[in-house]
Order: C-alpha cells, then structure tokens, then sequence
C-alpha cells in the first residue's frame, strides 16, 4: 500500500478490499485491482503492487481465491476469481469489518461529556 | 498501445536481471503489471525507455519487487511444510502401529537365523534404496521444472542431507556392533534399529508423496 498515513489502517483490511472487489465481478487481475480501488477513492488511497500480490497469494493459498491464466496482448495474465469457500468467507469478513468500523465510529463520535 | 514482443523480452529481462525474480509465476505476474503500467504511460505520449522507467519505480523498483518474490516463497514453503505434515500425520493410524509392531516383532526373531552380513546389508538397503529413489525423482522433476517443483527441491535437498546423516548414524551403529557378540547385540537392537528405518521410510515416503502430488494439495486444501 502508499506510504500516506492511512497505509498502516488499510494494511488489515486489504485482503477483505479484495475480497469484497471481487464478490461483485466474475473476475479481477493484479494491475485491474490497483486500478480499480483508486477508481472506487477518487485516488486517496492506493495499493502498492508489494502489498497487492502477497495478500492474494495468501488468499489463493488459503482456498479463498482460484487463478486461471490467459494470455492477453502477448503476455500471460492471471486472473483471481473467489472460490465457493472464498464467496462464504467473503459475506462473514465484510460483516466483521463493517461491525468493526461501526463500533469504531462510536468510539471516534464519543462526545467529551461522555 | 501495445507493447512489441522485443519491449516485452526487455521488461522481462529487467525483472530477471535488475531484481532477480526466477519463479515463473511471479514473473509472469509482475510481467503483466509492470508491461500495463509501462503502456499506460506510452497511452499518455512517452517513449518506451521512459515509460518503462516510470513503471518500474512505481513497481517498488527492485528491493521492492524481490520483496514480493521473497513474500511468494515464503508462502509456498509454508504450504509445502503444511501439507508435508498432513502426509506424515496421515500415516500415524492404528493400523500402521501395528503393523510397524509386527514387523519388528518378526525382525527380532528371524535376525538370529540370518547370517551377520546379510542383515547389515539388509539394513544398507532400506536405507539406501528412498535415498536412490529420491535423487531419481529430483533429478526427472528437474527436467520439467516450474517454481513451485524448484521449491520442492530445496526442501528435497535439506531432507538428503537429514538422510544421510541418518545413514551415516545407522552405519555407525552397525559398525560398533561387529565383534564376538555381535549377533547378540544385533539381536538385542534390531526392534529399535527396525524402528528407525521404519520412520526413515516412513519420511521418504512423505516426501515422494509431496513431490508425486506436484502441488495440486493447493485445491485440496481449498
């Protein structure tokens, strides 16, 4: 991920940003992720390619993610595609982060009073 | 606009030369990657050694793209390792106790009724025909290879070395058990001597397994 400061906040939830691009696409390749996150943040947040391609290694190592390669413009390309474990898992790490982020909003909102 | 086939064996040659990537699939990978981004900025009207120089810094240049290749090792060695102990537990079932019982049972009462020389040959042979069989299989995979079976190999190579010592350990033993009452002695040690051949095939084993599977545990796992 950037070294801006919110790359240390984005550092645990990269594989669920993942995850969560492609829950809603057949299928994704390393360079379209990249592309595709700064698209989605108007560019505030981008992911480096040294964060990008171990997490979904890491993934595919975990059964979450399946490769199939194809050569495109006369290059091999890879493209990650979400497993049936991997469509499961994604729905419950959503979930989780999502609560995670509401409860953290609470705590950020907390007036002083409190 | 497309990159030329010459443009594309001379990002390749970046990547293998500049940062040393050698597994397959991370150079196919970063291949691709670095190939787009040098595009997209050729898209913008720059020319190609410029583009690529862009591409390449954005890429993390080469520290940061070694990192990547180290990150991918790293992951496939701890799969190779995870898998490699679901072989081994596998093994230890009841019915493997008791045969392993059995056989050693067996070898220490039929040592006494084979000739001396015929039981340390014996012995030489167990142990030395996985090891024959493991250098045979290192050496065919190698005439095949993808990154994943290099891999492989490393931990082939780390596993022989255990081997031999093993070997080396078994000879010493055998070799300090040749005297007057040596066949009493052999007697004495052969359920534990068995024992140990018994778990250095059990070990050989596995690791035939592993390298027979060629990786396709990744969708077992899945």
């Amino acid at each position: 991920m950037s070294t801006s400061p919110n790359s240390q906040l984005l550092k645990g939830s990269l594989s669920v940003m993942i995850l969560r691009l492609l829950e809603g696409r057949e299928r994704m390749y390393g360079y379209e992720i990249t592309q595709k996150v700064k698209e989605l943040t108007a560019g505030e947040m981008t992911i480096t390619e040294g964060a990008l391609y171990p997490a979904l290694h890491k993934l595919e190592a975990e059964g979450l993610l399946t490769t199939e390669t194809q050569v495109v413009d006369g290059r091999a390309r890879k493209y990650y595609s979400l497993t049936k474990i991997g469509q499961t898992e994604a729905a419950g790490r959503i979930a989780e982060l999502t609560a995670f982020l509401d409860n953290l909003n609470l705590v950020l909102n907390l007036k002083p009073s409190l | 606009m497309l990159l030329t086939t010459d443009q594309l064996t001379s990002l390749r040659s970046d990547l293998q030369r500049l940062a040393d990537i050698k597994y397959d699939p991370v150079l196919n990978e970063l291949l691709d990657h670095y190939a787009t981004l040098t595009e997209q900025r050729m898209d913008t009207g720059m020319p190609f050694e410029e583009a690529s120089k862009w591409a390449w810094n954005d890429l993390g240049q080469g520290e940061g793209i070694q990192q990547i290749q180290d990150d991918y090792i790293a992951n496939v060695q701890q799969q190779i390792r995870s898998r490699h102990l679901v072989i081994i537990k596998s093994y230890f079932r009841w019915p493997t106790f008791l045969i392993t019982a059995l056989v050693g049972l067996l070898v220490y009462l039929t040592v006494p009724l084979i000739p001396f020389n015929y039981v340390v040959t014996l012995l030489y042979a167990v142990i030395l025909v996985p090891s024959a069989v493991m250098f045979w299989l290192e050496r065919k995979l190698k005439n095949e290879p993808t990154s994943q079976q290099a891999l492989v190999f490393e931990n082939a190579a780390k596993y022989r070395n255990l081997h031999l010592n093993a070997v080396i350990f078994v000879s010493n033993f055998l070799i300090s058990s040749v005297g007057d009452e040596s066949r009493r002695f052999l007697q004495i040690h052969s359920t534990i001597t068995v024992v140990m051949c018994m778990l250095l095939l059990l070990y050989a084993i596995s690791f035939m397994q592993l390298l027979n599977e060629r990786f396709d545990f990744r969708t077992k796992l899945a």
